[in-house]
């Protein structure tokens, strides 16, 4: 067990099920990950080569998104694959036709860091796009669907990343069809709902030294979409019997 | 005090140190004056003060020229205010009063701040502001209001390319206090009209008062970090795009700490 930061992401985790937080963080047992989850880390790339070139033809920086798609996914057995990447080229080109009218960011998967008192570990994170000229920091999410409010996880996300520098913390959603940016709203709020979850998720990590001792106390709800992969959920009955 | 027996600090006059609202981008300033100029600090995230609400000056003010110029009032808390003259066609309406800093935005010193604005987004914000105020006032006794921030709401005006997008300020009591001693009004300088003043002009605004809670004590006590919020946090649903301003920019400021309720206001 060797926890040594919190992540937005970790605390969301924390949050949403405590036992696949036990199962990922605690056990190590990292579940793999889903393809749609690489589509955001491959749009994001294509998104923020053709923001740092505004010159750059869109088709280009589709290539390289599929690209990076493609090498994060090689070793992937989601049978969703190909569907989501036939998504990437117009996720890259919404994203594009949002974001370029900022102009060049000036920061890109900046290094976030905050140590609130009463923390025993800091809450990091990278955010993905700012603009410091404009005071201005979006982080860029690929959806189904454009929702119509930021979801509360990604309003936690961004409060983290604008506090470090005061910046006005936005969401960018793009979908195949659609995007759409919205301004987080009670970003003081949301980073203390991060520290509470933070300090709740260490007094639980303060219970026991022994990796183990979190099975007995937590149980897993198999029908989230969490366990729903084969393997995550033979993973989950072999450590809870559930 | 300096080595010539004298301060060089910024003659001040009867100036207070101000704060500002910059209604494009929806954020607070601390303008903060030194020997070296004018600092702008953005304390946006970290907004709180006490309102001295129960001394609000309305009127005209002139931002245009070298030095702003004020032609205020003290407005009637009870009814109607009847505007002074309007000095000039370059006077809007706007209000002022002052108010007292909380330390974790309040800088080294002088939480004692001048908040002065004619931007029809923020007046807007200090009216739903001033309404909550007189709505709860009589609960609360002599005290005045503790106001936070909770975000600027944009608010679009205009269409095609004389379009611009304004931030309402979502001003909001958050507690009450008694008065700080050093929050003291004191009617301060008001330029008197130019030659060319126009026609007594009628407030735009009526600040009807609210009838009180059927409940007379049932207001918000002084807030601490562990009172729970009265509901969860909106995320943010108001779409936005790329900034007018581009090639423009705000300064970099540094981030105040978050406020600390706990504290008191000195």
């Amino acid at each position: 067990m060797k926890i040594e930061r919190h992540s937005p992401s970790s605390l969301n985790l924390f949050a949403t099920s405590p036992a696949m937080y036990v199962m990922e963080r605690i056990l190590g047992q990292k579940q793999a990950v889903a393809a749609v989850a690489h589509r955001g880390t491959a749009v994001e790339h294509g998104v923020g080569i053709g923001l740092a070139d505004p010159d750059l033809d869109p088709k280009t920086c589709v290539e390289r998104a599929l690209g990076k798609f493609d090498t994060l996914t090689a070793l992937s057995g989601d049978h969703r694959r190909e569907d989501i990447r036939k998504g990437i080229p117009a996720m890259v080109e919404l994203g594009l036709d949002e974001l370029r009218p900022y102009g060049v960011p000036t920061r890109y998967q900046d290094y976030i860091e905050w140590r609130p008192d009463g923390l025993q570990y800091p809450i990091v994170g990278y955010l993905d796009f700012a603009w410091d000229q404009h005071g201005i920091l979006t982080d860029l999410k690929t959806t189904e669907a454009c929702p119509s409010k930021i979801r509360t996880g990604h309003a936690r996300q961004v409060a983290l990343y604008a506090s470090s520098d005061n910046l006005s913390a936005r969401v960018t959603y793009v979908t195949t069809k659609k995007r759409c940016t919205y301004a987080a709203e009670n970003l003081r709020e949301h980073r203390e709902a991060l520290v509470r979850i933070a300090l709740a998720c260490e007094r639980f990590l303060g219970l026991s030294d022994d990796p183990a001792f979190f099975v007995g106390i937590t149980a897993p709800d198999v029908d989230h979409y969490f366990f729903t992969p084969p393997p995550v959920r033979q993973a989950a009955f072999e450590l809870w019997q559930i | 005090m300096s080595v010539f027996g004298f301060s060089t600090e910024p003659a001040s006059g009867d100036f207070l140190p101000i704060i500002k609202y910059d209604a494009r981008a929806g954020r607070v300033f601390r303008i903060d004056r030194s020997q070296t100029g004018q600092t702008p600090v953005d304390i946006t995230d970290a907004f709180c003060a006490i309102f001295d609400l129960e001394n609000v000056e309305t009127g005209w003010m002139n931002f245009s020229g070298s030095v702003p110029d004020f032609k205020l009032v003290p407005l009637n808390p009870n009814g109607e205010t009847t505007l002074p003259v309007r000095p000039s066609e370059n006077h809007k309406n706007g209000i002022r009063l002052l108010l007292k800093l909380h330390p974790a935005c309040a800088g080294a010193d002088k939480p004692i701040r001048e908040f002065s604005t004619s931007a029809k987004a923020a007046l807007s914000g200090l009216q739903k502001l001033y309404l909550d105020y007189q709505q709860a006032r009589a609960a609360q006794g002599n005290k005045l209001p503790i106001v936070g921030m909770r975000g600027a709401v944009p608010v679009k005006t205009g269409t095609g390319e004389r379009q611009s997008t304004n931030y309402v300020p979502q001003f909001v009591i958050i507690g009450w206090a008694d008065r700080p001693s050093d929050l003291v009004y004191i009617a301060r300088g008001s330029s008197g009209p130019s030659q060319n003043a126009l026609p007594l002009t009628q407030p735009q605004q009526q600040y009807a008062p609210r009838p009180n809670p059927p409940n007379g004590n049932a207001g918000p006590s002084w807030p601490t970090p562990q009172q729970p919020a009265a509901a969860p946090p909106m995320t943010g649903s108001t779409q936005v795009g790329a900034p007018a301003f581009a090639g423009g920019g705000w300064p970099s400021v540094p981030q105040p700490a978050a406020p600390s309720l706990s504290d008191d206001f000195g």
